[in-house]
């Protein structure tokens, strides 16, 4: 049987969470990590060699950004693919993501069928 | 969106949660507010609840809620953002955006549509904007290191305390990951007693298991009396507004670190440049001794006729030669800092530029990783800024004029740096519309500098661009005017022992080309003597060293020149340009002088040796064009270094 990939989910909505996770349910083959803030995610990090970084910009710890700055600088987590989500309105925020490592983005609203193409991008799906 | 239930239960719950939490802050707000007091992060907090709810509504495909939650995010984003004040009408929209949302969850919740109208909501937020909206100056003032990790929010935040006059100061905590959490928690709930939290960023140790932590904390209040002195082991240090060179700036930035702690956190360490400048005059001056030395040796040997002896001399003396050219490179890697640093500064600058003179622009900088002596770009700041300034003001068109060229409405400035040999290059390039050589050729008719008939090159009208007094447009403006044109550029160049080039095309645009020393400490010269007296010329302006005799030189309208590989080269003396009062007898070598464009030969009696020396600058009052300082050598003999880019251009003049 083919190896579960591990996807982090970053974002304080649990709707959100949840939204993600039944879209990317449907690709099969996933183990979600959970993470409400910046903090939780960072304390999942050295939990399993994950695949995927999904995370929002906006949260109330720590920012995506701050997050996504950590996950680019470790030796361990540098080569993770970070996928930013935010709103249209913060342009500049995913500016500065992408210019800091960002593998790509989503701007909300998005549907499932955007995300999973994404995913599978990234994930050379 | 899926049709899943579990995802849509879980929004409606979430809904509710946050439209219970924005009622509880806006409140809280409210008597805060009475009470004089401000509270951006209640302000943060309930944008942040507006923008999620916004997010998710989106999301799940509930276009009203997401319009609706949408125009209260951006109303509360004006207020974070310093743009609107919150007075009692503001307040009392954001009761009732609030309970426009309640109404259409509830209708959500009841297996219906979100489709409560909310446009009579939305035309009452409108008038508000009109009437309330302040414009802010966005300022530029933001430390560049910090400005890509923090939100757009974030960093009005910072600029905020900055404008109020408050310390900004960087702590840095190590935490284990186990407990990283609660130690944060307990340290910004005790900060926030005393000044703001703008940012926390996690970075990652060294050591596994631990996290670093750095704050961004905005207070009054100095660093000893922060609450958590002594009860925390931290790094403390102020952050300084950045802001273009003056020499009174450097070296403010104060660090405390606070004892007791078993170990330090960062390998690195903050050194007053001073002491480096020290450091290298001392290892500048071992240099010049062990060529002492090292001549020394030689003298010796040739007195002491026993082998063995010689060869253990030699051995030595190589062995500690070496080690001492180590040193010197170690110091001077020191000394090396990237570029990057001073670029940012500059892009900062050009976007507010730019803006103040209302051209579209966009500016790409390359090879910001570039290494240059440290002194060398604390004094580049001002000469790049002011090439900038002009490209800026007299490069780029405004954008109906690049319309009609056929050229992209947005102007384009490249900023980039590379390093080639012992020099590093500095390029600013506009996509302009370059130097006008007709008005500059007009002008100088005018100004009697040569004549209507006179038949001068392109090269020689460009470079007047650096003589003092000249100004592309006559009437200075506010950008680049201020009295101070492209020739002060030049001798500040000058001084760093460096050159500036210009290469530009009419309509294509202009590059300006600054050719730069790594360091201007100790330097590769040659040493000639001419009539009895001795000079170090620095090896990177010397193109080559040729023999002559005075049957090689003709003359051209009464000057010297010689015929060198089918082009004619002026010649010059030394004794000449300084007015020694006597010429060379003497003729056998030619060393022939390249900088920039520029070249010419001076006739020397003898090529001394090579070596590397220090320049010691002759003070302030003495100036000389042509000599850059004085330098000891081998012996202990104090000589004249020259300067051939001055020596160039004195050359050019007397011709």
């Amino acid at each position: 049987m083919e190896e579960l990939k591990k996807v982090m989910i970053v974002d304080d909505s649990s709707a959100m969470r949840a939204f993600i996770i039944s879209s990317l349910e449907e690709l099969g083959n996933f183990t979600f990590f959970e993470a409400k803030t910046g903090f939780e995610a960072l304390r999942e990090l050295p939990r399993g060699e994950l695949s995927l970084i999904i995370s929002d910009i906006n949260m109330p710890d720590i920012n995506g950004l701050e997050l996504l700055s950590f996950v680019k600088k470790s030796e361990l987590y540098k080569n993770i693919p970070v996928l930013m989500i935010s709103t249209e309105t913060k342009e500049e925020d995913l500016k500065r993501a992408m210019s800091m490592g960002a593998s790509s983005y989503l701007k909300k609203p998005f549907t499932a069928e955007m995300l999973k193409e994404q995913v599978k991008k990234l994930l050379g799906l | 969106m899926p049709e899943n239930n579990k995802a849509l239960k879980e929004f409606i719950a979430e809904v509710e949660e946050l439209v219970e939490n924005i009622e509880k802050n806006l409140f809280s707000f409210e008597e805060l507010s009475t009470e004089g007091k401000e509270s951006p992060e209640l302000i943060n907090a309930i944008f942040r609840d507006f923008h999620t709810i916004k997010g998710i509504s989106g999301m799940f495909g509930f276009s009203n809620l997401s319009n609706l939650s949408h125009q209260l995010e951006s109303f509360l984003d004006k207020i974070r953002l310093g743009k609107l004040v919150v007075d009692n009408q503001v307040f009392d929209i954001l009761l009732e955006g609030k309970d426009l949302i309640v109404s259409n969850i509830k209708k959500i919740a009841d297996g219906s549509k979100d489709d409560i109208p909310i446009d009579p909501f939305v035309e009452k937020i409108s008038q508000v904007f009109t009437k309330n909206s302040q414009t802010e100056e966005r300022s530029s003032s933001v430390l560049a290191t910090l400005k890509n990790v923090l939100t757009e929010y974030e960093e009005h935040r910072l600029s905020d305390n900055l404008k109020k006059g408050r310390n900004i100061y960087s702590i840095q905590f190590v935490f284990s990951l186990e407990e990283f959490d609660e130690r944060l928690n307990e340290i910004t709930s005790i900060l926030k007693t005393s000044g703001e939290l703008i940012s926390t960023l996690p970075k990652p140790s060294d050591q596994p298991g631990n996290i670093i932590f750095s704050l961004i904390f905005a207070t009054e209040k100095s660093p000893d009396e922060i609450p958590i002195k002594g009860k925390y082991i931290y790094e403390i240090e102020k952050l300084i507004e950045e802001r273009f060179i003056t020499n009174e700036d450097k070296d403010i930035t104060g660090r405390d670190i606070d004892t007791g702690q078993l170990k330090s956190i960062s390998n690195t360490i903050r050194v007053d440049i001073s002491k480096l400048d020290n450091l290298m005059n001392i290892v500048g001056e071992l240099v010049t001794q062990k060529t002492e030395v090292m001549q020394l040796i030689e003298n010796v040997k040739m007195h002491l006729h026993n082998n063995e002896l010689n060869l253990t001399l030699s051995k030595v003396v190589n062995a500690l030669g070496k080690k001492i050219n180590e040193l010197q490179e170690s110091v001077m890697a020191v000394r090396m800092v990237p570029l990057n640093q001073l670029f940012e500064k500059l892009e900062r600058n050009v976007k507010k530029i730019a803006h103040e003179l209302k051209k579209e622009l966009s500016i790409v900088v390359k090879g910001g990783e570039t290494e240059l002596d440290k002194y060398l770009i604390e004094e580049l700041a001002d000469p790049l800024m002011h090439i900038i300034r002009n490209a800026i003001d007299h490069g780029i068109e405004e954008p109906e004029i690049r319309k009609q060229k056929g050229k992209p409405t947005v102007g384009h400035i490249e900023l980039s740096a590379y390093q080639k040999g012992n020099n590093v290059y500095i390029e600013v390039k506009d996509d302009g519309k370059g130097i006008d050589l007709v008005k500059i050729r007009e002008k100088l008719i005018k100004t009697g500098k040569i004549t209507s008939d006179q038949d001068v090159s392109d090269d020689y009208l460009i470079q007047t661009i650096f003589t003092p007094g000249f100004s592309e447009k006559d009437v200075a403006t506010e950008i680049s005017g201020r009295g101070v044109g492209l020739d002060v550029v030049k001798s500040n160049l000058t001084r760093l022992r460096g050159i500036v080039d210009v290469k530009s095309e009419k309509d294509v645009g202009t590059t300006f080309i600054l050719t730069l020393p790594l360091t201007l400490i100790i330097i590769q010269s040659i040493i000639i003597k001419t009539t009895g007296k001795l000079f170090a010329i620095p090896i990177a302006s010397v193109e080559e060293v040729v023999e002559i005799n005075k049957g090689h030189l003709l003359k051209i309208s009464g000057e010297d020149v010689i015929n060198f590989r089918n082009s004619a080269l002026p010649v010059s003396y030394l004794e000449k340009i300084f007015e020694f009062g006597e010429m060379p007898e003497t003729f056998r070598f030619l060393v022939i002088l390249k900088v920039g464009e520029k070249k010419a030969g001076i006739v020397v009696d003898e090529i001394i040796g090579y070596s590397d020396i220090v320049i010691k600058s002759m003070g302030k009052f003495i100036k000389t064009r042509g000599i850059a300082g004085a330098t000891q050598i081998g012996d202990g003999k104090i000589i004249l270094v020259l300067d051939p880019s001055g020596l160039l251009d004195e050359i050019g003049a007397k011709m």
